[in-house]
């Protein structure tokens, strides 16, 4: 009979800096015995707490871009877009230099399971094994002290 | 033929808001003649939509693809089946993973929306890679239609937040410059979008094909046999020194095959020169130009009243000259 466990396999925390924007890689050897593999990354601070009158003067010259040199860009008008800018953090991975999918979604916390028989929407199915590679694509960040969380835990099969 | 494609399309599998199926099931419905799935930096709906268009037998075909979704723009990778890591992209010099993505097996490469509102707004959605040679790029979705289909649509910045007539004029400079790059549009599906009279792609197929539809739609991806459209369609050719083109208001896209008739339309011929020539047309008859033969390339555009982008309805298919012929 088989029953599973979950262990802990990594666990990283970080603070980002307002304007940062990259790519963070964390790469580690998964051990052999994983049925299913559980990702979870999370970060705070959706929307802009700072610097708020600086943004929008930014979106109002990202709109002028695309607008006339003459035009008047009302206040109204451009007010609508004002709630558009989001700090943005996605999460690719990769198992043995292989990307298995992305999550790409506009969400604080983004929790991702990986296994052969049913991976989460966005990834591949797959055996967790072997060198595994997790990369934050790191968009957008507006406020300082943003807080991460990675957390990367394995479902252990286990004989009695 | 003419066969309606749309090429950029997400589900659930990234930030859409349809599972694959529904997706699917909108794209019958409203009549799609092929439909890619280009959710962001991930493959893993292919094989699900794949299974599902052919377990429907609607009227489709499935087309895979990718929208990389990078820092400095969005690139769309049809026929890409696996997804490529993209954090060494070089924005000053791209042209080398654009490569890559055609060798890891991207048959059609273009740029999405490249002219979008880009930062703060909307990050990374704005094209802001610098391309020294365009021979890596198959084609520019020169317009995107999410934001007029949304409820932001009559928004009076909806257009300035799409920059579509910045993206139209870019690919007719490179066009008119000789560059061999298809105009497509994009719907851009993230959620069931909503009714409205936007462009959408048409491409020139054979009647009797001897590959999958989709693999005839890359095909003309590849070969510039595209327009972009609110209805009416056309084709060119050369006959002589002169361009004719021969107008097909078969389709049913936004009622055009009953509403075209009794009215004037202005078809205009811009060629790599400098020639700018017009004329009025029914849309009855086939139009003839005359075409410099210093022309190496042109581009055919067809307004109603008007000659500005507010009024315009069509883009043709680019037309270039090859060894003294035009294809």
């Amino acid at each position: 009979m088989a029953i599973k466990s979950k262990k802990p396999l990594y666990k990283v925390s970080s603070q980002l800096e307002k304007g940062f924007q990259g790519h963070i890689t964390y790469t580690t050897i998964l051990p052999d015995d994983l049925s299913r593999l559980k990702v979870t990354f999370s970060f705070d601070k959706l929307h802009a707490e700072q610097d708020i009158e600086e943004l929008q003067a930014g979106c109002r010259e990202a709109l002028m871009k695309n607008l006339e040199e003459e035009t008047e860009l009302l206040e109204c008008m451009a007010s609508a877009v004002y709630h558009l800018p989001k700090s943005e953090i996605n999460v690719s991975l990769f198992l043995n230099d292989v990307c298995v999918g992305s999550a790409h979604r506009n969400q604080l916390t983004k929790e991702i399971w990986i296994s052969e028989e049913e991976s989460s929407l966005g990834f591949n199915n797959c055996r967790p094994a072997g060198v595994f590679s997790i990369v934050l694509h790191v968009l957008n960040i507006l406020n300082d002290d943003t807080a991460c969380i990675l957390t990367v835990e394995g479902v252990e099969r286990v004989c009695l | 033929m003419f066969v309606r494609a749309e090429l950029h399309n997400h589900s659930t599998h990234s930030d859409g808001t349809m599972t694959v199926e529904e997706l699917i099931d909108f794209a019958a419905q409203n009549k799609f003649g092929t439909l890619a799935l280009t959710d962001h930096n991930t493959v893993s709906g292919h094989s699900l939509a794949s299974e599902i268009t052919q377990q429907k037998g609607h009227e489709l075909s499935f087309l895979p693809g990718v929208e990389v979704t990078t820092f400095f723009g969005h690139i769309l990778a049809l026929g890409l089946t696996q997804m490529i890591p993209f954090t060494h992209l070089n924005p000053k010099h791209p042209e080398a993973f654009l490569a890559e993505l055609h060798a890891a097996g991207a048959r059609a490469v273009g740029i999405a929306h490249p002219y979008c509102v880009g930062e703060p707004i909307m990050i990374g959605c704005r094209f802001g890679m610098t391309i020294h040679d365009w021979s890596v790029v198959d084609y520019i979705e020169v317009v995107n239609t999410s934001i007029a289909e949304s409820e932001m649509g009559n928004h009076p910045l909806a257009e300035a937040l799409s920059g579509n007539e910045q993206a139209l004029a870019l690919w007719e400079i490179l066009v008119l410059g000789g560059h061999r790059i298809a105009a497509v549009t994009g719907k851009d599906i993230h959620k069931p979008p909503l009714e409205a009279n936007v462009f959408t792609t048409f491409v020139q197929i054979e009647d009797k094909l001897a590959v999958s539809r989709a693999d005839a739609v890359i095909g003309a991806i590849l070969s510039q046999k595209t327009m972009i459209t609110k209805g009416p369609l056309f084709e060119t050719s050369l006959q002589e020194d002169k361009l004719v083109v021969k107008f097909d208001n078969s389709s049913d896209y936004l009622n055009w095959n009953n509403l075209y008739a009794d009215r004037t339309f202005i078809l205009e011929l811009t060629d790599s020169v400098g020639n700018v020539i017009c004329c009025d047309t029914d849309m009855a008859e086939a139009v003839s130009f005359p075409f410099s033969l210093e022309a190496q390339s042109a581009v055919v555009k067809l307004y109603e009243d008007k000659r500005d982008y507010e009024h315009l309805l069509a883009v043709g298919s680019p037309i270039y000259r090859t060894g003294g012929n035009l294809h």
